[in-house]
């Protein structure tokens, strides 16, 4: 349940006399004009722990590190804890005999914090989407208009995206078994295929806990525009001629050798789609992925006269000669 | 050795251990003639041995019954002579850039603006393959090293490799004939 101004969920856990809680908790709601609700959902805002519950560290970790929960209580939290450096020492402590105006008063601070925290939250543009060709639009038309920095998220996982410096995060948590590789990615990438929302965000966001794995964001991009099999572009035709204007580096990528064909053509002459098909003999499929690629990566350049400057090699090979150099060195050929 | 066999030749050029030896022992088809001696300069130059002339291997092309040769220029350039004469009639030069020092980058520049008119005057396509950088810990950026090439005038793919991976090195190779079948055919 999605918490509003006036409206938080709660969920508790294993504290003593919960019952007794409850009842305290929600006439502080009355008197505070709010409403709590407890559930059951992982979601919840507020939680209330007790210490000696098996779930007691997994949830004051999440809570610590990516800010799901807002407010945790905890109940009673000896002097050598605190010393100690325990986990439960960031926290307000509780204990079922608590007096129900304490209790109004913690509540309501947190309640002002957190509404500080929405409205500070809802300056900050959010961009929903329900399937990853949205996502893919979406990143698209934000990165166009320069942003640079970028979550995506679908509630369960998050992934900040810093494209100034090319890397994305993920909390290595979260995804202990995320290998950067291309199934890996396309792994992750197939968590939001059913929807989420894309936040801009600032610079300083980024100084994140070290937990954050930094990754490379061009290899995200490409792999999640690959995979639309419609153009990015929109208003293609025919005429339009492709250019591009840097390599990307398909050292990392790990990507297929037609994109290399196709890169190192669109590199030395911009051609139309159709002049692609003819020269490369590639499906159109695997061209349409690949301009949906570089376009999100920011090495596309379509739709207006380009000048070249072609280059002259000496060393010359038929193109016969190409493709049996490449059959001979078992480089895979799928048009 | 005739004209046919001459005409599948690659040169793999960088400087003093950017992995040119193991780049070509990676992807050989033959034991490779190395001719590595041990470094006076060992402690200046950051390993023991050298090349002194050149690496080379061979790959079977048996699609065209012929051998694509692999030459591995040497790095330092007191024996900067080499490289003109290992230069001619190649289809393609392979540059390699070791990114694992702190200096890289600097080195990396002195050897390209050493090694841009050889390049130039053999006319043939390029490719550069940064090697043992860690993209986010070393602050590996793409942009550094195409930069430092455009002020050679050399427009060339940048890729970051491993030389110790076979495929990584065909990548390389595959990225020359692209651009060789870009231009010609």
């Amino acid at each position: 349940m999605q918490d509003n101004l006036h409206h938080f969920s709660i969920l508790s856990l294993n504290m003593p006399d919960e019952e007794r809680l409850h009842q305290s908790v929600l006439a502080c709601g009355s008197a505070l004009d709010l409403k709590f609700i407890f559930s059951n959902t992982m979601q919840a805002k507020i939680l209330f722990l007790s210490k000696n519950s098996a779930f007691a560290h997994l949830m004051l970790n999440r809570a610590k590190s990516d800010g799901t929960l807002s407010l945790v209580f905890v109940n009673t939290v000896t002097e050598q804890e605190k010393s100690n450096g325990s986990l439960f020492q960031d926290w307000p402590c509780i204990s079922t005999e608590i007096a129900s105006s304490e209790l109004s008063l913690i509540l309501k601070k947190h309640v002002k914090r957190q509404n500080t925290k929405s409205e500070q939250k809802s300056a900050e543009p959010q961009y929903s989407f329900s399937t990853l060709a949205e996502l893919t639009e979406n990143l698209h038309e934000l990165i166009t208009q320069g942003i640079q920095h970028l979550s995506i998220t679908n509630g369960e996982r998050t992934i900040f995206l810093n494209l100034d410096k090319n890397i994305f995060f993920l909390d290595s948590n979260r995804h202990y078994d995320f290998d950067q590789s291309n199934d890996s990615i396309n792994k992750l990438l197939a968590h939001f295929k059913l929807g989420g929302s894309i936040n801009t965000l600032s610079e300083n966001t980024f100084d994140l806990p070290k937990k954050y794995q930094s990754y490379m964001a061009h290899r995200l991009l490409w792999l999640l525009a690959e995979q639309m099999t419609e153009n990015l572009i929109n208003d293609l035709d025919q005429n339009n001629t492709f250019g591009i204007s840097h390599w990307p580096d398909f050292g990392s990528l790990k990507t297929e050798p037609n994109y290399l064909r196709l890169c190192a053509s669109l590199i030395q002459t911009p051609l139309t789609l159709s002049e692609i098909k003819s020269k490369l003999n590639i499906s159109k499929t695997k061209i349409i992925a690949f301009l949906n690629s570089s376009m999100l990566c920011q090495h596309l350049i379509y739709g207006v006269n380009l000048n070249t400057n072609p280059k002259n090699t000496i060393a010359t090979l038929s193109r016969e000669e190409i493709l049996n150099c490449r059959r001979s060195l078992n480089i895979e050929d799928n048009k | 050795m005739n004209d046919k066999s001459e005409k599948y030749k690659i040169i793999f050029a960088g400087d003093v251990a950017a992995g040119k030896t193991t780049a070509i022992a990676s992807v050989s088809d033959i034991p490779p003639v190395q001719t590595e001696v041990k470094a006076s300069d060992a402690e200046a130059i950051g390993k023991t041995y050298t090349t002194v002339a050149f690496d080379y291997g061979e790959i079977f092309l048996p699609y065209l019954k012929n051998r694509l040769r692999l030459y591995g220029l040497p790095g330092q350039t007191r024996f900067s002579f080499m490289w003109e004469i290992l230069s001619e009639n190649v289809l393609g030069t392979i540059l390699l850039a070791d990114h694992s020092k702190h200096d890289s980058i600097e080195k990396t520049r002195t050897f390209i603006k050493n090694f841009a008119p050889i390049i130039h005057k053999s006319g043939s396509v390029g490719v550069l393959g940064v090697t043992k950088s860690d993209l986010v810990q070393s602050g590996y950026s793409i942009q550094n090293y195409q930069n430092m090439l455009a002020e050679e005038q050399l427009y060339i793919p940048v890729f970051q490799i491993d030389v110790r991976e076979k495929n990584d090195v065909i990548l390389l190779i595959d990225t020359l004939l692209s651009q060789i079948e870009a231009i010609h055919c």
